[in-house]
Order: C-alpha cells, then sequence, then structure tokens
C-alpha cells in the first residue's frame, strides 16, 4: 500500500522542514495566538460538537446503535430515522454516534502510542547523536522498507483483531515520522545560543532534555499528533475495507463504510454519514493542527 | 498572454508523458514472447485465422467479470473454483454431470454400467468406450492414450497434485485400442465416474508428464469449446472458439476480465462493460431488484451454511477425551438450534430466494427429503438451559456455577452475508440467555494447518460458522467432515473439527463406501445424515444459492448445481 | 562522493538480509499458511496436504527454508509462485509496468496540481484562494480513497456512462491512446487529488519559510521583477526539502497503490502482494518485499545525493542519516 494514502505521511514530512525557533514565551502568548487564529477555533468548536454527541450519544438518539429491524432494512432517512437504516435495519445515526466512539477512541489512543514511542526514540536519537543516531535511523529505514500493508496484513493475523490490537498496530506503525521531527528539532535546537549556555552551565541530561529541547520541540510533536489522530481513523478505515478492523456488530465509521460500499447506488445513506463524519473530524483536528503550528512558530 | 501559453504547453506535456507511459504499459501488457508455448502445443493456423464465413456467423465473444484470477488452468493443480470455471470452458471429461445429477456421456460414448458391460460386477473394472472422430482444438486426434495420460500426470511425483483421492487406488488403465481405455482399481473406489472429470491432452505437456510450471497450464487447450488465446495477468483471459469442438459454440469466444472485488464486478455490469458476473452473494439481490438490463439467476446449491461446534474440550490444541465446557452437554447445543429463527435468515437475509436446510447431504441422489429439524421454539431452548443448569443472571446472560453461557463464533473474515447471519444468530441467542462473540479471521488463518496452529484443526474455537456441500457422489465429503478416523491431529486427521467420535456413523459412512448399490448406498447416506442431526455439533442453517447475473442479451445458460458455471457455454449466444 | 556511495551501497546488503530475515520469519510464524486453502474442497485429504507440504518443500525448518531461497537468489533465481507455478520474477515484471504507467502519470499530475497551488497559497496567505485550497486539501486527504473512487465510479461510469468503470484498455481491440487515457482518467486523477492534497500543504509551508529569507529580500531590493522572485529564487528553493519528501513517497508509489488499484481493477503490483499476502505464496510476497525495499534503499540514496548537488551546504558523509 502506498503510505501517502493512508493519508498523513507528506504533510508530517513538511514538518520537518518548519523551522524550530527557540520561543521562551509563555504558553499564554501561544494560547493568544492559538486563540486568534479564526480557521483553529472553528476547529475547536467542531471537534468539542462532534465528541459531545459521540460522548453523550443516548442523549442524542433514543435508538440503540444495535438494534435490529429486519422488516426494515435500508430504509431511507426519515423523521424516526434521520440518516436511515442499514442492511440489518439498524438506525444509522445511532451507528454513526456510537461507531465515533471506538473511530476517535482508536485515533485518540493510536496517536498516544506513535506520539510517545516517536518521541522517546526520537530523543535518543537526536540527543546522543552519533553511532546512535545512526543506527536508530537506520532502524528506522529498515522498517519503512517494509510494505505497510504486509505488516497490517501479518500482525493482524497473527494477533487477531480487538480494539487494543488495532489501536497498537496503527500507533507502531506509524511513530517513524514523529521520531524524525523530534530527532531534527532535536539537532537543529542542539546547537543554539541557549542550549549551549545551559551545557556550559552543566545541566544534568534529564534537564537538558525535560527542560530546553523537549520543551522546544513541542511544536512539531503537537502537530503531528493532531495529523495521526485522523490518520489512525482513516487506517482503521482501509483496514475494515480489507477485513481486518472491528469485529461486528460493534460500529466503526470504517466497517461502517466498508459494508456499504456494495449498496451505495441503492441506500447512498449508509456510506455518506459515515464517510461525512471522518471528513469533519479530520478537518476539526486538522484546523487545530495548524492553529497550532502558527502558534508556536507565528512568522 | 505569457501565462496563458505556459498552461497550454504544460497541459500538452502533460498529455504528451500520459501517451508515453501509455505507450509503455501497452508494451508490458503484451505477453513476453518467451512465454508462448512451444510450436507443439500451439493450436495450428486453422484455429487462430478464423475462417471469416464461419466467424461472421458467430456472435461476438460474450465478456464475463469473475472476482478472482485463477491460480493456473490446470484443474488438477488447484482447487479454487475459479480454475474449474476456466477448465470447463476448455476440457471435456468422459463424463458429466447434468443439473438433476444424472451422468451424461461426452468423450464417452456412453456411461458405464454393469447392464452395458462398462462395469464389472466387483465394481474394479471400469470399459469406458470412446466417440469416434473428437480432435484437440490443435487438431490432433483424441484418443484413449490421453486418458492414460492424465492418470499418469496426477501420479508423476514431480507435479503438486492437489488430491490424488480415487487415482491412486487404480492399478492400470489399459489402451487395447485408440477408442477403448479400461481402468482396474487395486480396491473399490465408490465415486469412480467422477474421476476424469477433465481430460488432459498428452502432447500438450513437451511429450512428458511434468505438469507443475508448466507453460501448458497458463495457455491450455482441449476438446472443449473454447482454447485460451491470451491471459494478461490481473486483467483478463480471452478464451477463443475452439474450431474443432462438437457442439460448435455459438459465440466466437469468452472473455473473462478479472477483478479485484464482486462489488465491482457488478459495478461493471452496471456500467455496460461486461455482460454476465460470476458467483454473486445474497448480498446482491437488492442491487438487482428493479435492474431491467440484467437478471440475476439464484439456484439452489448442494452447499449448506452450518455452525460448526467443538465438543472437545477448547485448547490449543484441544483435547478431544475431555468434554467442551459448554457444549459438551448436549442440551446445551439442542438450545443452540432451536433458538435461531431461521426463517428470518432465509426470508428477510436472503429475501425469501433461499430455504432452511435440514441435512449436510441438502441435494443430488443421496440426499433424503424426509429429514427435518426440529424448528424454532426459544421457549423450549430455555426450558433446555434451565435443566442443563444455566440460569439467567443479572445481565438475562445464563450463568452455571459462577460461568457465564458465552460462546465465541467465529469465521472467515469478509464475507458480507455470513457476518450480517451471525450477528442476527448473535441477537436471536442472546433472547435466550446465550451471549455470542463474534472473531472472525481471514480464512487462511481459520483454515491453517496444524503446524501453523490453524483453530479449526487445533480446535482451538467454541463455534465456527461455515459452508459446505457434498458433490454429486457424497463419499469424500462426509468421509472428510464426520468419519472419527478424520479428527484433527498432530500426524494428520481430516476435516472432523467437531470432533464427532460416533462409531455408529462411522459404520455408516463405511457403509456406503464398500458398495455400488445405489439403493443400499442411499440408505446409508441417510443415516449419516440424520445420525450427523443428532450429534448437535453440525448445526445446519440454510441452503446456500449459486447466483451469477446475466445482462437480457445474453441466453443458453443453464444452471447446474454440479458442474462449474462454464459447463454448457457451447449453448451460450448473444440474441 | 564515491566513499560515500560505496558505503551506502555496503550497508544495503546487511540490510536487505536483515529485511528479508524478518519478513521470512514473520510469514512463516503466522498462523494459516500456502495450503489452507485447500480445505474447502472435500478430496484434499491429509495424505494429499503431507504430500504438497514435501513437494513443495515447506516441510523443512524455517531457517532452512530461508536458506535456500537466499542460495536461489544470489544465483539469480528468484523462486515459482506455490499457487501458479510461474517464477516470480516474470509475475512482478507483468504487473510492474502497469503500476509504473498509472502512478507514473499520477506522479505528474500531482506535481502539476500541487506545486502551482502550494505557490499561491503562499504568496496570497490567507486569501480567499488559500481558504479555498486548504478546504480542497483537507478534503482530498480526509476522505478516504476507495469512497471517493466508488462515488467517481458510480457517477462517471455507471450514471453518466463517460468512462469505464475500471480496467486499462478495452480488451480485444486495437492499442489506442484515446482508449487508454479513458481508462487513466479515473484512478490517475483521483490518485492526484488525493497526493496533491498533501504535497500542496508541503508547498505552501516551504514557500513560506524561503519567502521571509534575506536573499528574497534583496532580490527584491534589488527591483527584480516580482514574478521572477517568486518562481525563480523562492520556488526553486522552497522545492529543494521536496526531494525528500518524494524519495520517501516514490518507492511506495511503484510497489502499487493497493486502494486504488481494488477500486478501479487496475493489473498492478498492489493487487498481486494482495493476492499473494492473503495466499500466502511466500516467494512472490518475498519477491515483491526485496523489490520495495531496493526502491526504498536507491530512493533514499538519491535523495541524499541530489540533496548534496542542490543545496552545497549539505556535505555527504557517510554517517550522515
Amino acid at each position: 500500500m502506498k503510505r501517502g494514502t493512508l493519508s498523513y505521511s507528506t504533510l508530517s514530512s513538511s514538518l520537518e522542514a518548519a523551522s524550530f525557533v527557540p520561543e521562551n514565551s509563555p504558553a499564554r502568548r501561544v494560547w493568544r495566538r492559538f486563540r486568534r487564529h479564526r480557521l483553529a477555533m472553528a476547529g475547536v468548536v467542531l471537534a468539542s460538537l462532534i465528541f459531545a454527541m459521540v460522548i453523550f450519544a443516548p442523549v442524542f438518539t433514543p435508538n440503540l446503535p444495535n438494534k435490529q429491524d429486519l422488516k426494515h432494512r435500508l430504509a431511507a432517512p426519515d423523521l424516526a430515522h434521520f440518516m436511515g437504516t442499514d442492511e440489518l435495519g439498524r438506525d444509522v445515526f445511532s451507528r454513526v454516534l456510537f461507531g465515533g466512539r471506538i473511530s476517535l477512541l482508536i485515533g485518540l489512543s493510536a496517536m498516544a502510542v506513535s506520539v510517545s514511542v516517536g518521541t522517546l526514540i526520537g530523543s535518543i536519537s537526536g540527543y546522543f547523536g552519533g553511532r546512535v543516531d545512526t543506527a536508530i535511523m537506520r532502524i528506522i529505514d529498515i522498517i519503512i522498507s517494509f510494505p505497510t500493508l504486509f505488516l497490517l496484513i501479518m500482525l493482524a493475523s497473527f494477533l487477531g483483531s480487538n480494539i487494543v490490537i488495532v489501536i497498537l498496530v496503527i500507533g507502531l506503525l506509524s511513530w517513524m515520522r514523529v521520531a524524525r521531527l523530534v530527532r531534527a528539532g532535536f539537532i537543529s535546537i542542539k546547537e543554539r545560543d541557549f542550549i549551549m549556555a545551559a551545557r556550559a552551565l552543566g545541566s544534568s541530561s534529564s534537564r537538558m532534555v525535560f527542560g530546553h529541547l523537549l520543551p522546544n520541540s513541542l511544536g512539531p510533536i503537537i502537530v503531528a499528533a493532531t495529523i495521526d489522530v485522523s490518520g489512525a481513523i482513516l487506517t482503521e478505515s482501509a483496514l475494515s475495507y480489507l477485513g481486518l478492523g472491528i469485529q461486528p456488530p460493534q460500529a466503526t465509521w470504517g466497517n461502517m463504510l466498508r459494508f456499504a460500499q456494495d449498496q451505495m447506488a441503492v441506500a447512498p445513506w449508509t456510506a455518506i454519514f459515515p464517510g461525512l463524519m471522518i471528513f469533519l473530524v479530520s478537518i476539526a483536528i486538522n484546523f487545530i493542527g495548524d492553529g497550532l503550528r502558527d502558534a508556536f512558530d507565528p512568522r | 498572454m505569457k501565462h496563458t501559453r505556459s498552461i497550454w504547453l504544460v497541459l500538452s506535456l502533460t498529455l504528451a508523458a500520459g501517451l508515453i507511459l501509455a505507450a509503455c504499459g501497452a508494451q508490458a501488457a503484451q505477453p513476453p514472447a518467451a512465454t508462448q508455448p512451444p510450436a507443439a502445443t500451439q493450436p495450428p493456423p486453422a484455429a487462430t485465422e478464423a475462417p471469416t464465413a464461419m466467424s461472421m456467423q458467430m456472435g461476438a465473444p460474450i465478456v464475463i467479470a469473475m472476482y478472482q484470477e485463477p491460480e493456473s488452468i490446470n484443474p488438477y493443480l488447484s482447487v479454487q473454483t475459479v480454475v474449474n470455471v476456466l477448465s470447463t470452458a476448455v476440457y471435456d471429461g468422459l463424463l458429466t454431470v447434468g443439473p438433476d445429477g444424472e451422468f451424461i456421456p461426452v468423450l464417452a460414448t456412453e456411461v458405464p454400467s454393469i447392464a452395458n458391460g462398462g462395469l464389472s460386477a466387483d465394481g474394479l473394472t471400469i470399459t469406458y468406450k470412446l466417440r469416434e472422430g473428437v480432435k484437440w482444438a490443435d487438431g490432433k486426434p483424441f484418443t484413449s492414450a490421453d486418458v492414460k495420460f492424465t492418470w499418469q500426470a496426477l501420479m508423476d511425483n514431480s507435479n503438486a497434485v492437489v488430491s490424488r483421492a480415487g487415482w491412486e487406488d487404480i492399478d492400470t488403465v489399459e489402451t487395447p485400442n485408440d477408442l477403448t481405455a479400461v481402468v482396474k482399481f487395486k480396491k473399490l473406489y465408490a465415486p469412480a465416474l467422477t474421476l476424469w472429470r477433465y481430460v488432459l491432452p498428452a502432447h500438450g505437456f513437451g511429450g512428458g508428464t511434468a505438469m507443475t510450471g508448466a507453460d501448458f497450464n497458463r495457455k491450455p487447450f482441449g476438446t472443449g469449446p473454447f482454447f485460451v488465446k491470451e491471459w494478461t495477468s490481473g486483467e483478463s483471459i480471452v478464451l477463443d472458439y475452439n474450431p474443432n469442438a462438437n457442439p460448435a459454440p455459438l459465440v466466437s469466444g469468452l472473455v473473462f476480465r478479472i477483478t479485484p472485488s464482486r462489488e465491482e464486478s457488478v459495478l461493471l455490469l452496471k456500467s455496460g462493460e461486461v455482460e454476465a458476473v460470476w458467483d454473486l452473494i445474497e448480498a446482491s439481490i437488492p442491487d438487482f431488484e428493479g435492474n431491467a438490463d440484467a437478471t440475476l439467476w439464484t439456484t439452489p446449491s448442494s452447499n449448506v451454511e452450518y455452525l460448526g461446534l467443538n465438543l472437545a474440550q477448547r485448547g490449543n490444541p484441544a483435547d478431544p477425551t475431555k468434554p467442551h465446557a459448554i457444549l459438551g452437554d448436549i442440551k446445551v447445543r439442542q438450545a443452540l438450534s432451536l433458538a435461531i429463527d431461521r426463517s428470518v435468515l432465509v426470508n428477510d437475509l436472503m429475501y425469501g430466494k433461499s430455504t432452511i436446510a435440514t441435512s449436510a447431504i441438502g441435494l443430488g441422489w443421496a440426499s433424503d427429503p424426509t429429514i427435518s429439524i426440529a424448528p424454532y421454539d426459544p421457549e423450549k431452548a430455555k426450558s433446555l438451559l434451565d435443566e442443563a443448569g444455566w440460569k439467567p443472571g443479572s445481565d438475562g446472560i445464563r450463568m452455571k456455577g459462577g460461568q457465564r453461557l458465552s460462546l465465541e463464533i467465529t469465521s472467515t473474515s469478509g464475507n458480507k452475508l455470513r457476518e450480517l447471519a451471525e450477528q442476527v444468530i448473535q441477537e436471536q441467542l442472546k433472547a435466550v440467555g446465550i451471549e455470542l462473540k463474534i472473531n472472525n479471521v481471514p480464512s487462511s488463518t481459520l483454515f491453517g494447518n496444524w503446524a501453523s496452529s490453524g483453530p479449526l484443526q487445533r480446535g482451538n474455537f467454541d463455534i465456527s460458522m461455515d459452508t459446505w456441500g457434498p458433490d454429486i457422489d457424497p463419499n469424500d465429503f462426509v468421509s472428510i467432515l464426520f468419519e472419527s478416523a478424520s479428527i484433527p491431529t498432530e500426524a494428520g486427521g481430516g476435516w472432523n473439527y467437531f470432533r464427532i467420535n460416533d462409531p455408529k456413523i462411522d459404520a455408516a459412512i463405511k457403509a456406503g463406501r464398500s458398495t455400488l448399490d445405489i439403493a443400499a448406498r442411499k440408505q446409508a447416506y441417510s443415516e449419516v445424515a440424520r445420525l450427523v442431526n443428532d450429534t448437535y455439533a453440525y448445526i445446519p442453517l440454510y441452503n446456500r444459492l449459486i447466483i451469477n447475473a446475466f445482462t437480457n442479451d445474453v441466453s443458453g445458460w443453464t444452471p447446474n448445481p454440479w458442474r462449474d458455471f462454464t459447463w454448457d457455454a457451447a449453448k451460450w449466444a448473444h440474441k | 562522493m564515491w566513499s560515500f556511495l560505496l558505503r551506502r551501497i555496503l550497508l544495503a546488503i546487511p540490510m536487505l538480509l536483515a529485511i528479508s530475515f524478518v519478513s521470512f520469519a514473520i510469514m512463516q510464524s503466522v498462523p494459516g499458511g500456502p495450503l489452507a486453502i485447500y480445505r474447502n474442497n472435500p478430496n484434499v485429504r491429509a495424505a494429499d496436504l503431507a504430500r504438497l507440504e514435501k513437494q513443495l518443500g515447506l516441510d523443512k525448518p524455517m531457517v532452512t527454508q530461508y536458506a535456500i531461497w537466499l542460495r536461489n537468489l544470489a544465483t539469480g533465481n528468484w523462486g515459482r509462485s506455490l499457487a501458479s507455478g510461474l517464477p516470480v520474477t516474470q509475475m512482478i515484471s507483468e504487473r510492474i509496468g502497469n503500476t509504473f504507467y498509472l502512478m507514473g502519470t499520477a506522479f505528474i499530475l500531482t506535481m502539476l496540481i500541487a506545486i502551482p497551488i502550494g505557490v499561491l497559497s503562499a504568496v496570497k496567505r490567507y486569501s480567499f484562494f488559500d481558504h479555498t485550497a486548504t478546504l480542497f486539501s483537507f478534503l482530498g486527504f480526509s476522505v478516504p480513497i476507495f469512497w471517493l473512487g466508488l462515488v467517481a465510479i458510480i457517477v462517471f461510469a455507471v450514471w453518466l456512462r463517460w468512462l469505464p468503470a475500471g480496467g486499462m484498455r478495452t480488451i480485444n481491440a486495437e492499442f489506442s491512446f484515446i482508449d487508454r487515457l479513458r481508462y487513466l482518467i479515473l484512478p490517475a486523477s483521483l490518485m492526484a487529488f488525493h497526493s496533491a492534497a498533501q504535497y500542496s500543504r508541503y508547498v505552501r509551508a516551504s514557500m513560506l519559510e524561503v519567502i521571509r529569507q534575506d536573499y528574497i529580500t534583496t532580490a527584491r531590493a534589488k527591483g527584480q521583477n516580482e514574478r521572477n522572485v517568486i518562481y525563480i529564487h523562492a520556488l526553486r528553493n522552497a522545492l529543494i526539502p521536496l526531494i525528500t519528501v518524494v524519495a520517501l513517497d516514490l518507492p511506495a508509489l511503484f510497489s502499487g497503490a493497493l486502494l486504488i488499484e481494488t477500486v478501479f481493477a487496475w493489473p498492478g503490483m498492489g493487487r498481486l502482494f494482495w493476492n499473494s499476502a492473503t495466499r500466502f505464496d511466500y516467494p512472490v510476497l518475498m519477491g515483491i518485499i526485496i523489490t520495495t525495499a531496493l526502491l526504498v534503499i536507491a530512493c533514499n540514496l538519491i535523495a541524499d545525493v541530489l540533496y548534496a548537488f542542490a543545496d552545497p551546504r549539505v556535505r555527504l558523509t557517510a554517517g550522515k542519516a
């Protein structure tokens, strides 16, 4: 599989080129700039709305997501089911809301996995440099040489497919980018004056990393993280498409799309609404990411 | 102005680049010269340079979409159905089987029987009289040597033949003359007449019997209505008509388009790019309702969708000497069967096109229509579970001694109909207090062998959902599925993953295969099917359909549950 | 320079060995296997399976099988498919051209869309154009490509019947450029839309960086034509880092895009890979993985060299990652 079809590799690579200006300004200044970013604020509103609807799903829908009604299969949207019903007569709106819990959980957790692993390995590589760095970078080369699809198929058939495994598989296949970003950040900051000064003053390694290097690389890490969220939701949908995602009857936006694909002509509502949700979440999260990048790097 | 000009420059450059790449693609699509079959296997000019007068009478080729690419077109080296679909259009057998399960002579002049002297009284000698004047697509005559060759090639140890069932029981194939083949068996093989379903040309493999990796497997010809003209990997297989075929086909060829999925095949039919779609599933039915241009043909098949319950203690590997913690109790298994409302599956999920399955052998001479299963009765299911000591817990799921009545159902992922049926069954079982968890895995994992920890082989499952059905002769099917010798072990065994160990079933299967007396065999298989139902380890759900779609421009196809899609391709025509 | 090249090429050998061994080990340890497919036939008995295992060499220990595979590879023999019996090299060469054709076209289109949009977005930052481009690019990478592909097929092939739903040419017809182009339009433009969405963001970001740098200001100050400043000086510098990104993405492009090939029934590498993976056809899988790994290593190396040529500040040392 082309990595690009999973949508985020190229974009985040661009962040490697983004500059790493030492910003000692307080978080408040960043927040002020973020708040003034209109698109980012729109993203925050949209994301909060979606999160609220998904978390408080029972408030918004009277129907249970797995309640079947085989007499009303593939019914068009109406007042009772305003996103229609699916092939087992289940309410699409409820499935979109409850499925969103899983999709968002996958998105956020896979991002947490990839960001923490990537940050750890990238910091080691960037901080120590030299042979350690070379070794880590070559290992990353080896890992990205495996077709992603191959690893996904093999891991999925090896481990089965429950939600924890899907999260781990997606997270563990996407940390390499974060690692490269963090490493690049460390290397560019390491030679700056204030780090030299801290080193000359005899700061300890951990103080260097946690006190100076990491905080100053936070911008690109946060941006990469926002991109990873939508990337993971999309990867789960690709996994579902290949028949390796979350097991039925649990809905996710990804597996709803997969089941809808052969009835798109007769019941387009089963495909449109979950697709729309993925789009809205991605757009909200990417707007926030854009805002954060601009807030951390105001030029 | 300068701006506009540069846009045009860019556009024409793109176009040019695209065309150059297109030309490269065109070259890549041509089969490399090295893979051309040797001259001996190449059909003569007569075949490739079609007589114009004749081709003008023949219809244009029929374009068919199929969602799989065959591994080769040698039916003895693969078990893929799609390989058989292609092979059936290319090769003839000595006999074929008609829609009602009757043998029909093709390359033989008659069906061997004791009455016509073709079959010896002990069943060990079969004499085939071959049709006169039959020619291969390359013009060479078909003789008894080809019949003998087919057996020899199957027994050649360098060939990765997928099954030698029956073939290895043959002692000799004698060819007293060009039109007679005498097959002598070492021991009785009841389904003997089903062998030689395809006869291969002795001169097709460069004089030897080595088949694995032979070029012929990719560009074969036979005595059937078509031969393979061109195979473009991943895209299409083009069949041309066989000028020597008798009867002659009504169209000048068949074009098989290889698609990645059934959905894509249906889209191609809707966009008018193909005229037939092979092997659809029930989920396509609503898609064709109200479609005036195409017809969806549904035919009952011998395949039965069933639940396979693990009788042995679940583990990796299972312990067949100990019963399954939950399913070891026949009352639970019975309750499971009673709690499933099959009419919902058949009428709603399959739009009333299918029927409720009552027996493992649902079609053909060996099936017994008097066999029935207990109808849907959730109340009885509940009382059986009560009797077995499973009492409803706080969340509605039954408990017994601190254990929840929770079972895992596993099947192949990516099969939409099955995944929907699983969810319906899940809800129905919940209503009587049984929790069913779905855990589907890729088919290569589910059916993996012992060494690679295949869950069915190892007995590491509770319930599996699968489909399987007998051939016209049910012997091999019942033996590999229900005989105690077929319980999988590290050393071998078959596919009795239910771990059914019933001496009465073993005896009935043995009775069925040790005679050629059809009445006695019928009775034996009826017995097998009844006894299997009584184990409640094999729970029949519904009969699977064979579903194919044709546009209304194509005519001539007759459904046949015993042979592949192309079995009567010679009769296909455009209206 | 030469010693750098030599060291990197030598370093590629242990990397390829590691990649091939790990792949082999993963494949062999996954439950299932190439013989699982034979299950769907009552005629294939335990005795047949045992014989097949032996004939295909699957009964040997994993390390032995790997050693045999490696030895054959060293003599240029990539093995034969377990499923079709065809040589792996033949199977790959039958498909790689088709992938090259689709992906090459899509790649050129991508660049032609992404660079102008990215540049304009950067030059007119926060303008109406920039916001529209942003919206479309988010659309491009947040909508699953298979979903978009299916919609495109239903609209353009089923409803309007303007373009074919799948395949790469009219079968049984004479070669024609127009015909080829008709089959190419949908998959190539969707692919391009999808990747351009990402590349344009990238170009925008690096363009924004460059525009603010001193030499651009200097060029402007020297009274250079604004268009020259943007398109000659700025763009050239902004595109330098693009090389790295493209180098990372190219190998993945040419090992095939499974989803787009699946939606449009394109006979490319992605589908060959998927079929072989689900069938556990070890020799074919190994062939494809090695080809991909070679492409990754080669592209990374070429990118490093090009980077050095384009940006004189970068020096090539063997230790550079």
